[in-house]
């Protein structure tokens, strides 16, 4: 059966050679223009499981409140006060910036349109300074309302101290829980402290205002703890479910115009990172690595072929087919699919790697049988019929172990399965029809143009694998024995292998968005992602901001209650806030500073502050930790590095002469503006949602004000460690309609895992069943799995071995492996039982030249990877170059001995060979 | 063949180890398992492992000392640098508790509703530190269903907060070993919903020291917060003469 349609391929290729081109190259150019349609989705985003319950809520919420993907703009400069200027010119820059819409993106009229909907520079320290009593717990109202009796500067210092111990070093759970208010107060009293110090400072009412504004309202900027890091958040006009090209255009023109901003500033380095910018940058990296990788793979694998068969032409036009053949591929992925995501991109390399095998074996052949002096027609025939049922065997059992990913409910993997299997199909119909038809066209332009025309010799075999094949099977059992010990020895490090959880780690390297992603939880100590949560419900979003604020994974939960807290908290603050506010009616007067009391309650802070840290280090509170090591001058072993602010304020206190008068000044200042302060502060108005700034509402509430959202930000990077981070865990019990990237992509490596495993597992069984139809023996089949299984020991051997890791990216090459590395030894026992157990050194060195080839060019196609921008093309391009060089090993050393054990005896064996 | 299997079975649950336990009460059970647990006296040095905020772990290394069975407990951190020297001390099955900052050489004494507290930003409050003999006298006691846990066929023992007992937690579950009585796991329950599992307790690594079997490894799951802190005993001496606990700056 077989043998008659290879023989009618034949015929038909020589018969009718140019009638087949010419359909072939007509059906090249059809799906050509419809691959032209492909869109390129190359975001994770696009690779959620469809149906996930938060991918819909993620969906809405960017929808409804851009501000859950918002771009961050990282201004890195030498102190604060340069940070804060550069922002507030940067500001209304922002504000006014726009883009061009180019005419071809926008029906044919171009346009113009601003970047950010919102700029957020600094918290709205105007409400806070008209509502802020009203916005801190009656507890610590209650426990901190003694700071506002007196304002002398003694008692205001002694009353700080016993806040201080009360709170936080007698109650070491404050200071677990209110991690972020204790990093707040220090900041605050950093600044006034730093205002106190009599030798830099003349007092005057701008310095107390803005020592009063850092204890009170705090000065409102998003500042690292070295104060040398500034965020300034914009909200754009285009959100991450709108085009692609409108967000790439978007954050294009954010980057340049923000390069010429700051070109201003020569202290001033700036950095964008976010939703948008990363999306924008896997898209380009990921069509500049697809580019270069074909361009480079297409290039290595056709000077191979070219070196290996020493002719230029025959090379060509298989390289010619196959990409014809991948083209079809890319017009029918278009058909059924539509787009390319981050895997199927890969396709092209991919399948320049798997199609070339089968032009491949089908020019040795057809080369061989030219040599040996066979005219075209039959040259093809034997050739076809010699080589085309294992090529067809290898092609159809590697394109059911990707067909079989279509069963799974992952479509990153159905797409993915669905291409590559596609394509191996395409490439193999290209190979069986299109190239001997131009191989023929080819033959008879040459044997025109030249009349003295032969066909070049080529040396079929490749002397050294038959040399190999000779050791191996002369003593098989040896080899099967130190084969054993080999594999013994990587198995031991197969439980080293682990999967990287870290999309972060996949994505391109050096980019400024993925530094940053890094930077910013190592500077504030909290991540610059975030997950979200859209509520109904005040209380319930009051209840919530609550509970996360108290949970030990949360760095910060941002929500409208931060300004409206619910209206039984509020009832409970009103009678406090009315008894500070009666308190400023009867404040006592300024009275001289008693230096020495002053001194000593300095001291006494310092010591608070050293106890706070130690207390920190050892309940691993890195915020408090770092500041109070800030405000000391210590490192972390406790080494004195740098300035203690305190004791540098006593210091000079104590050596100024007029430094009494000095600090009379400045608490005769201090003592009336922060009456005024207190006082307006302590509003016992019940705040409602018509009180609070339309900024504040913009971001926190819907527009018809009737659903609130809830940001929740990570203590530490939010991607390390994301099956198992405790952060996520814990934002997936509290709130169960929780939604945002991190959940997403835990959903996908979940899904990759499960579906990964599944389709690992489909495609295996799909071998053994197409195996048992082609050898119709359970022996034969085992034997020719005997290698893969084998090569898949060694690879995670040496995996575990060398600590390189599985990825999100990179499981898709085992599924790859599976299907390419079972042809190597459906190949070499297919041409063992036609040359018989005698020939099987020959077997070994004349198909093992293909073998070698159609291995080479495999691993230089993935190969070309390796250096892709993209770390996770990277990841993918090292484990299948790995694994198929494991393959190629395993399949010409230990198979042939498996093969002289099995069938080289003296028994004979006439159902198994051919000849 | 069936017979002789029946007079095994028949002696193994006649034999008076087994039968012993079996008629234990839950009481008795406790009653064993804190005898182990709390020894007269002992001196460990012990390491405890903590994530910090930002994901990084930190070892934190101590000596400590226990008195009259739990009810006095001294740790002083050893290492590292940073927090040498530092001190705490639990006096009263931990009611009262003083702090030392060697850097600052000032003592203070902790709020009254400390007890409840983490201790020191751990997962173990300092409660399941110095609690002494707190599950005999604070908890009633209740057999469950024997079953097998971490690898050890248990008995199972719930323990129920008794009125007007101040404590975290409103139940425990201890899974007490049936051969040496080792508790190798204990599930606490929110004080205030009984049903809600709030951390857990996993002992292992035992090992015979002074003849006592002592679990060297306690890891305390938080169940709410998703994080977990391990602690490590390195050494252990039981049973010790230890004259008086208590904090003095000049030690």
């Amino acid at each position: 059966m077989r043998e008659k349609f290879f023989s009618w391929l034949a015929s038909a290729a020589y018969r009718r050679a140019v009638m087949i081109f010419v359909i072939c190259f007509a059906v090249t150019i059809l799906f050509g223009a419809l691959a032209g349609n492909l869109r390129m989705e190359m975001t994770w985003n696009a690779l959620v499981p469809e149906n996930h319950p938060a991918k819909d809520t993620f969906e809405q919420v960017i929808e409804d409140f851009g501000v859950a993907t918002q771009i961050i703009i990282a201004l890195e400069g030498p102190d604060r006060e340069t940070l804060i200027e550069t922002t507030e010119d940067l500001k209304p820059f922002l504000e006014n910036m726009t883009m061009e819409i180019p005419a071809e993106m926008n029906g044919g009229e171009p346009d113009r349109m601003k970047i950010a909907r919102q700029v957020h520079v600094q918290i709205d320290t105007g409400f806070i300074a008209e509502h802020g009593m009203m916005l801190i717990k009656a507890k610590d109202l209650r426990n901190q309302k003694v700071l506002y009796t007196d304002y002398n500067l003694v008692p205001f210092f002694t009353h700080v101290n016993d806040i201080l111990e009360s709170e936080y070093i007698q109650n070491s759970d404050n200071l677990t829980k209110q991690e972020k208010e204790s990093v707040q107060y220090l900041d605050g009293m950093y600044d006034m402290i730093e205002s106190l110090d009599p030798s830099e400072n003349i007092p005057s009412g701008k310095l107390v205002r803005q020592s009063i504004n850092a204890i009170t309202i705090s000065n409102g900027y998003s500042l690292s703890t070295d104060k040398k890091m500034l965020l300034v958040t914009i909200t754009p006009t285009v959100n991450l479910n709108d085009r692609f090209d409108l967000t790439a255009l978007l954050v294009n023109t954010l980057e340049a115009e923000l390069d010429k901003f700051i070109s201003r500033y020569s202290d001033i380095t700036c950095g964008i990172t976010g939703g948008h910018v990363i999306t924008r940058d896997e898209l380009e990296a990921g069509m500049d690595d697809t580019i270069r990788n074909v361009s480079i793979a297409f290039v290595i694998i056709l000077l191979v072929f070219i070196v290996s068969f020493r002719m230029v032409s025959g090379p060509l036009l298989a390289m010619i087919v196959l990409i014809s053949g991948i083209t079809w591929d890319m017009g029918l992925a278009y058909l059924v699919i539509g787009r390319l995501n981050i895997f199927t991109a890969m396709c092209g390399v991919i399948l320049l790697g798997l199609g070339v095998d089968f032009a491949i074996h089908i020019l040795s052949a057809y080369s061989e049988f030219r040599h040996k002096g066979h005219d075209i027609e039959s040259s093809l025939r034997e050739a076809l019929m010699r080589i085309g049922g294992g090529l067809v065997t290898g092609a159809v059992t590697t394109a059911f172990a990707f067909l079989a990913l279509i069963f799974t409910t992952y479509p990153a993997f159905r797409e993915f399965g669905f291409v590559v299997g596609a394509g191996i199909i395409s490439c193999l119909l290209a190979s069986l029809f299109f190239l001997p038809a131009s191989i023929v066209i080819k033959e008879r332009i040459w044997m025109k143009i030249r009349k003295d025309y032969k066909p070049k010799q080529i040396d079929m075999e490749f002397k050294f694998l038959g040399s190999i094949a000779e050791v191996t099977t002369a003593r098989p059992w040896t080899s099967i024995i130190i084969t054993t010990i080999i594999t013994v020895f990587l198995g031991f490090y197969i439980n080293d292998v682990y999967m990287n959880e870290n999309y972060m780690d996949m994505e391109p390297e050096g980019l400024e968005s993925i530094r940053l992603q890094r930077e910013i939880p190592k500077r504030f100590n909290m991540s610059a992602d975030n997950m979200v949560a859209v509520m109904d419900d005040l209380d319930e979003t009051n209840r919530l901001t609550d509970l996360l604020n108290e949970r030990p994974a949360i760095g910060m939960v941002e929500s409208i209650t931060d300004y409206l807290p619910s209206l039984q908290k509020q009832k409970a603050r009103i009678p406090l806030i009315r008894e500070i506010a009666e308190y400023q009616k009867s404040l006592p007067d300024s009275r001289p500073v008693d230096k020495e009391m002053l001194i000593e309650e300095l001291y006494r802070f310092s010591d608070n502050l050293t106890e706070m840290s130690s207390m920190a280090f050892i309940s691993g509170l890195d915020r408090v930790f770092n500041k109070t090591n800030f405000f000391l001058g210590l490192n972390e072993e406790g080494d004195q590095i740098g300035e203690n602010r305190v004791l540098t304020v006593i210091e000079n206190i104590e050596n100024m002469e007029s430094s009494e008068s000095v600090l009379k000044l400045y608490q005769d200042l201090f003592i009336p503006a922060m009456k005024n302060r207190i006082s307006s502060m302590a509003n016992p108005e019940i705040i409602t949602l018509e009180t609070i700034p339309q900024n504040i509402k913009d971001r926190f509430a819907s527009n018809d004000g009737t659903r609130y959202l809830l940001i929740i930000y990570a203590k530490k990077d939010i991607w390390d460690g994301l099956l198992t981070s405790p952060f996520v865990n814990t934002v997936i019990e509290d709130v169960p309609g929780a939604s945002g990237m991190p959940i997403l992509m835990r959903a996908m490596i979940f899904t990759a895992k499960e579906q990964g495993a599944m389709a690992f597992l489909f495609a295996f069984i799909a071998f053994l069943i197409i195996l048992m139809i082609d050898f119709r023996s359970p022996k034969t089949t085992l034997i020719t799995t005997v290698p893969l299984f084998l090569s898949f020991l060694w690879m995670f051997g040496i995996m575990g071995l060398i600590g390189f890791p599985l990825s999100v990216v990179n499981v898709i090459g085992l599924p790859l492996i599976l299907g390419m590395g079972i042809d190597d030894g459906v190949h070499i026992i297919h041409r063992f039982r036609v040359e018989g157990k005698k020939k099987l050194v020959y077997t070994v060195s004349s198909i093992g030249k293909a073998i070698f080839l159609t291995s080479m060019t495999t691993m230089l196609g993935f190969g070309s990877l390796i250096p892709s921008t993209y770390r996770g093309y990277a990841s993918l391009g090292k484990l299948v170059t790995l694994g198929i060089g494991m393959c190629f090993i395993s399949s010409v050393i230990i198979l042939p001995a498996i093969l002289k054990i099995a069938w080289g005896g003296k028994k004979e064996h006439p159902g198994f060979f051919k000849a | 063949m069936k017979k002789s299997v029946s007079i095994l079975l028949v002696w193994y649950f006649l034999s008076p180890a087994v039968l012993s336990a079996q008629e234990m009460t839950a009481k008795d059970l406790v009653q064993k398992a804190n005898d182990i647990l709390f020894q007269e006296s002992s001196y460990a040095k012990s390491k405890m492992i903590i994530n910090t905020t930002s994901g990084q772990k930190r070892e934190l290394f101590y000596d400590s000392w226990m008195k009259d069975r739990g009810e006095k407990n001294l740790i002083r951190y050893t290492g590292p640098r940073r927090i040498k020297d530092q001190a705490m001390l639990m006096l009263n099955n931990a009611d009262d508790i003083w702090s030392y900052f060697p850097r600052t050489n000032r003592v203070r004494k902790l709020a009254s509703h400390a007890k409840k507290q983490k201790m020191q930003g751990s997962d173990f409050s300092y409660e399941d530190m110095g609690s002494g003999d707190s599950f005999l006298t604070d908890f009633e006691h209740k057999k469950l269903s024997d079953g097998s846990k971490e690898g050890h066929d248990c008995f199972q023992v719930e323990l129920k907060k008794k009125d007007g007992i101040d404590s975290n937690y409103s139940r425990m579950i201890l899974w007490i070993d049936k051969e040496n009585y080792i508790i190798w796991v204990i599930d606490y329950f929110d004080e205030k919903d009984p049903e809600r599992m709030v951390k857990t307790l996993v002992q292992s690594d035992l090992q015979m020291i002074d003849s006592i079997p002592t679990p060297m490894k306690m890891v305390m799951h938080n169940h709410l917060d998703n994080s977990s802190t391990v602690q490590e005993l390195i050494e252990i001496k039981f049973n010790i003469e230890i004259a008086t606990i208590c904090l003095r700056k000049e030690d």
